[in-house]
């Protein structure tokens, strides 16, 4: 407060000084015409201000609060702002994270939903057939030997038809007569599957009417 | 701390709220609401501007010309009468210029010149500050003082007293 004290009187003191000094710096010839106006004028002391001094000092101290306030709330706002930093990490990395996740999410569903259908590739597929004919009489008759592939076909079709009911009774009948061990031997002998034929229906019912 | 205190802003009130409203009376109709402002500025100032009073001026008559701006549409629809034949001025013994007379005379006076009058003698400045105040030279602060204290003596002729 003293250093204020001391700049305006320092201020005031200058004031004077400045328009004593330039009173009598002033030339003669402005000074002389003028001084007596000047002294009339200078005896007159300005209306005093309608000033209600009461409320310019409360007003002074409201003007004066928020400067106070303002440099309260930036020291305040400079401490926390290393805390502000730190947590803005931990602030933000769950939402950021959530946020690529999901877009990461969104985009491989796209590319799932847009995916191209698989193109479907037909290929003939020759597949050898085994010859059971010797080569060289199939180089004597060629034409013999593709028939003869045909008919090694049908056979080898025949071979895998399952057992029918035919046989079925019979070994049913077998083992009703001489029991489990004759069936293993029926089973166990080389013609039994081969020499069974398809069994029409007409003879599945004369079997089981018999 | 930089600031303004109380004891500073009461005592810039005592020696210049007189004269900062004299000042402002050659714009608005209402100076101490201009000095009050002012004032208040200062207050808020963080920091005291190296040179308190000129600077006090200059914001003084930034507001007065600016309320007078505000008020313009308003004194077109009143009486120049009604604007004001207050008395800027008070003299105790009364025996020398009549206040009323000096009042009128410095009222008819150019803005400049009267602005530069009231500066220098009753706002005691000098005329670099003057000259800064109004945006111009020096010499030409100077030139406007002595015009005007011209004009005016020649209209308070009869009321100057002789020495």
């Amino acid at each position: 407060m003293s250093e204020e004290m001391k700049r305006v009187r320092k201020s005031e003191v200058g004031s004077r000084n400045e328009l004593e000094g330039a009173r009598n710096d002033e030339s003669s010839a402005f000074r002389i015409p003028h001084s007596e106006i000047e002294q009339a004028l200078c005896s007159l002391a300005p209306r005093a201000a309608q000033l209600d001094r009461d409320r310019l000092m409360f007003l002074a101290g409201q003007a004066a609060v928020p400067q106070a306030s303002q440099e309260c709330e930036l020291a305040a706002d400079q401490s926390h702002q290393v805390d502000a930093v730190s947590s803005l990490g931990a602030r933000w990395g769950w939402p950021v994270a959530f946020s690529a996740m999901t877009a990461l999410a969104a985009s491989l569903l796209l590319v799932l939903l847009n995916r191209p259908e698989p193109q479907v590739i037909e290929r003939v597929v020759r597949v050898p057939v085994e010859v059971r004919r010797s080569v060289a009489e199939a180089a004597d008759a060629p034409e013999q030997a593709d028939r003869f592939v045909v008919d090694a076909a049908r056979t080898e079709r025949a071979e895998y038809q399952p057992p029918s009911g035919d046989s079925y009774l019979r070994l049913r009948n077998r083992a009703l007569a001489l029991g489990i061990d004759s069936w293993m031997d029926a089973v166990r002998s080389p013609g039994f599957a081969s020499e069974e034929r398809p069994a029409s229906y007409r003879e599945l019912r004369d079997s089981l009417l018999q | 701390m930089d600031g303004i205190g109380p004891e500073f802003l009461g005592r810039l009130l005592d020696e210049h709220g007189d004269a900062l409203t004299l000042y402002a009376r050659g714009w608005c109709d209402a100076p101490e609401d201009v000095v009050q402002e002012a004032l208040l500025q200062l207050m808020r100032q963080p920091r005291i501007p190296q040179r308190v009073v000129p600077w006090l001026y200059r914001v003084v008559r930034n507001g007065a010309i600016s309320a007078a701006r505000a008020a313009g549409r308003r004194r077109k629809h009143e009486s120049l009468a009604a604007f004001g034949e207050d008395v800027w001025f008070v003299h105790p013994s009364g025996d020398r210029l009549d206040a009323l007379a000096a009042t009128r005379a410095l009222r008819e006076l150019p803005e400049v010149q009267r602005e530069t009058i009231v500066a220098r003698l009753w706002g005691g400045l000098a005329f670099e500050d003057i000259a800064e105040l109004t945006g111009t030279s020096s010499s030409t602060a100077h030139r406007r003082y002595e015009a005007g204290l011209a004009a005016l003596r020649e209209r308070l002729g009869a009321e100057c007293p002789r020495k």
